[in-house]
């Protein structure tokens, strides 16, 4: 009988399953399978304004009729195109302009938050397992009941994790994933959710920059 | 057509999956999980049914305290609604056109209405779940609508409208998908409720439907209500909300929810372990509150976040329940109270006799100055109501002859909120036979049984009234015509006298003087020592003495004529105050006396 420790929650588990969960678990906590301190990437992409590099979406399940549109998007020459739906306080259409320092800033916090290579198999995986352990040690249940789902896109024309890995070439990378925020505080221990977070948390700020322009 | 469902975890290359594989072999992974009861599904249970945080087996009131954060920005516009919730919620109290949309509320275009999104969240945080496959089921779009059901063997949902097309209605055909929803077993119709609500009348198991010739559960979806003739209605645990829409009260299928799900760890409603929900409003506070309200910047438009535990097998007791909104949405924070009920004027008891007519009449108020109706019930033939459509209505009553009996009746005034309430009172209609003569004897019955004359008091005019439970004269009755106040006409029935015959016994002496002077009127043989000398004129005396009582009194005692009981009655004056049956001289100078005597 092995006895081992994740996130706090304390596993017993016999034979063979041992091996197979240990790694789930670590996996979980590592964030995917991406190290803690990623090498710096190296990225390119379109300066022109024809495809957004960055869209962020919040998907609201609640709601019957959701706005579809980008809540924000990002453009190769800076551009940043704010879509607030109708039923949001500040509904309308709004514009800044990011120095291409800061956009380039921007995408490279993405790739360190694990946004653009995210796995959401391992880590979604590695959260099923935690929850199947709180169950199992706690007897404990947990739904969230209206979930939001977060989509991130990026597009790039090349982008490289790191000296070691090999260039990806017209990268479109879709991260989504439900209720992130909430996760995030959920599992503390996960360390690819609580780089997720930051990068969504990092987006949203772009949602409400003193700097936007609403357009007419 | 078939859909994804669960998002299963496809089995990879890392040997993460490897290992996530090998426990979704033991069970533990379904992702999809909810249903009717959230925690419902193929890991937690199917049969699951889920307890407010307070219920712990026993029965009784189970109370939940719902608090607003004080941290929450709009904390004060909150409370109005959150406490219209609460009340819904105490009231559990089906309706059916609960949808409101555009004009026909009061929320602005372009606003989410507060209150409608924190009922379904409040309803999530006492363990229901969507009733609906909704988004947590992979689904998009009309899919969501789809019964809420688990994939079953083939791990990919099937999802068919059936030949009416409508999708979430009883001929949806499903394939191996497992319902989660509980359905009323005697038709299927979730706008409808049963009585009582337990296992008895609701269940999961599909095999209820056979008979009724349906293939699967249907649910409360707007397009269902529709279909089954209740438009503009929509289970408030059904996920999909718009904006510029109110949907404020509940509807039958979340009641029933709700109601079963309080018959207890035995499903069985009426015995111990049952109980009710009572929610209380602990105010903007942090302080013993079972469920907390916020709004922060969450990216969720708004959820409600539950934690539980199992009570027992199929049981789970909700532990932590907290809702959170997105202080970036337009709400709108209903100012409204929710609908009062209306008070009816009191009414009480009324009387009326055959053949009179009355008008009652009726009057209500309503706090919310909704509009008014009134309904009767138990209301006789001769009865009818009148609704002046202005708070005002009356009863009219005219009560024909033979109407006599005493009717029970209920007058309800509606009032035009929703729910719709009501006030009402039961009172009777108590109705007397006409009695014409007022003696209170009623005319049929003077007619029919005693054959008195109904518009006579003393129909023989023997000084005593008609009636039924005694013997009185009319000059005693300073009171009227029950002297005695027993609650019955005085009369001449007890003593058997003949209410038709002045003189029962034929002695020439009216019974009412007999028994008012205590002889017996039945018996010609006895008559009242009346010993007043009165016997002139012969046979009815004038009430005067003078000397024509005289001679009368002479020629009896000369033998010239035979005293009857009537000259006995007054002219046995000797011995005096104990007369001997006879008249004869000593009485003959008595009666000198008293003539001499005379004024």
């Amino acid at each position: 009988m092995t006895f081992f420790r994740v996130g706090g929650f304390q596993f017993i588990l016999c034979g063979m399953l041992t091996a197979a969960f240990m790694l789930a678990a670590e996996v979980f906590a590592q964030g995917g399978g991406a190290p803690a301190n990623p090498p710096q990437p190296r990225f390119r992409f379109a300066t022109d304004a024809v495809e957004p590099i960055i869209e962020y979406v919040e998907v609201q399940e609640m709601l019957a009729a959701p706005d579809p549109e980008p809540l924000l998007r990002v453009y190769g020459d800076g551009r940043v195109h704010v879509h607030l739906p109708v039923y949001m306080k500040r509904a309308g259409d709004y514009e800044l302009r990011l120095p291409p320092a800061e956009l380039d800033a921007l995408i490279r916090s993405l790739a360190q938050d694990g946004i653009i290579d995210f796995d959401p198999v391992a880590v979604a995986q590695g959260r099923q397992q935690a929850i199947a352990q709180q169950r199992a040690t706690e007897g404990t249940l947990s739904v969230i009941s209206d979930a939001t789902e977060t989509v991130i896109t990026v597009r790039l024309d090349e982008y490289q994790r790191g000296p070691a890995a090999a260039p990806i070439l017209k990268l479109n990378k879709r991260f989504a994933w439900k209720n992130l925020q909430q996760d995030a505080r959920r599992f503390p221990q996960s360390q690819a959710i609580q780089r997720a977070a930051a990068g969504q948390q990092r987006l949203r700020a772009l949602l409400v920059r003193p700097d936007l322009q609403k357009l007419p | 057509m078939t859909g994804t469902v669960c998002r299963r975890l496809a089995p990879g290359a890392h040997l993460a999956r490897v290992a996530g594989m090998l426990l979704l072999g033991l069970g533990l992974s379904a992702q999809c999980r909810a249903g009717a009861y959230i925690f419902a599904g193929e890991v937690n249970g199917l049969d699951l049914v889920t307890h407010p945080n307070t219920y712990s087996g026993t029965g009784g009131i189970v109370s939940v305290r719902v608090c607003i954060n004080p941290a929450s920005p709009d904390a004060s516009a909150m409370e109005i609604p959150v406490q219209n919730n609460i009340t819904i919620f105490n009231r559990l109290q089906p309706t059916t056109g609960n949808l409101f949309r555009g004009s026909a509320n009061n929320v602005p275009a372009s606003q989410i209405d507060f209150e409608s999104v924190a009922l379904h969240e409040l309803g999530h945080c006492l363990g229901l779940a969507h009733v609906n496959a909704a988004s947590e089921s992979g689904q998009t779009g009309n899919n969501e609508n789809y019964t809420k059901a688990t994939d079953g063997a083939n791990n990919v949902l099937d999802l068919n409208p059936g030949p009416d097309g409508v999708i979430g209605s009883q001929d949806d055909l499903r394939g191996d998908d497992v319902n989660l929803h509980w359905y009323r077993r005697a038709n299927n119709n979730p706008f409808t409720i049963d009585e009582p609500v337990d296992s008895s009348t609701y269940t999961r198991s599909l095999t209820a439907l056979q008979s009724l010739g349906h293939s699967f559960a249907a649910n409360a979806d707007r397009a269902v209500a529709q279909l089954l003739g209740v438009p503009n209605t929509e289970a408030v645990m059904q996920q999909g909300t718009f904006f510029d829409e109110a949907q404020r009260t509940l509807a039958h299928d979340d009641v029933a929810t709700l109601r079963y799900a309080a018959s207890g760890l035995d499903e069985v409603a009426g015995n111990g372990d049952d109980y009710q929900i009572r929610l209380e409003y602990g105010g903007i506070s942090t302080s013993n509150c079972d469920i907390s309200l916020s709004v922060t910047a969450t990216p969720n438009l708004a959820f409600c976040e539950v934690n539980g535990v199992f009570i027992g097998p199929n049981h789970v007791r909700i532990t932590t329940a907290s809702i959170e909104f997105d202080e970036g949405a337009a709400w709108y924070f209903n100012t409204d109270t929710v609908n009062q009920p209306p008070v009816l004027n009191p009414i009480g008891d009324r009387s009326i006799g055959e053949g009179q007519i009355q008008a009652i009449g009726l009057a209500a108020t309503d706090p919310d100055a909704d509009a008014l109706q009134f309904s009767a019930a138990g209301l006789p033939a001769f009865a009818a109501l009148t609704d002046h459509g202005d708070g005002t209505a009356s009863l009219d009553l005219a009560p024909a002859v033979g109407s006599a009996g005493s009717y029970p009746v209920t007058i309800d005034a509606i009032d035009a909120g929703l729910p719709a309430l009501s006030d009402g009172e039961t009172f009777n209609i108590v109705v007397g036979e006409s009695d014409a003569d007022g003696d209170g004897l009623g005319d049929s019955f003077e007619t029919s049984v005693l054959g008195t004359n109904p518009n006579a008091v003393d129909s023989d005019d023997d000084g005593l009234a008609d009636g039924s439970d005694g013997v009185v004269l009319l000059a005693a009755l300073p009171d009227g015509i029950d002297a005695d106040g027993d609650g019955f006409v005085d009369g001449e029935q007890d003593l058997g006298t003949d209410p038709t015959l002045a003189d029962t016994d034929g002695d020439r002496l009216p019974d009412g003087l007999e028994v008012a002077n205590g002889s017996d009127p039945q018996n010609p043989a006895s008559w009242p020592a009346l010993a007043d000398g009165d016997l002139a004129p012969l046979g009815s005396p004038d009430g005067l003495i003078n000397a024509a009582d005289y001679l009368i009194g002479q020629r009896i005692v000369l033998g010239l004529l035979t005293a009857t009981p009537l000259e006995l009655a007054h002219g046995d004056l000797h011995p005096v105050g104990a007369a001997d049956g006879d008249i004869d001289m000593s009485d003959l100078i008595l009666l000198l006396q008293r003539v001499q005597n005379a004024p």
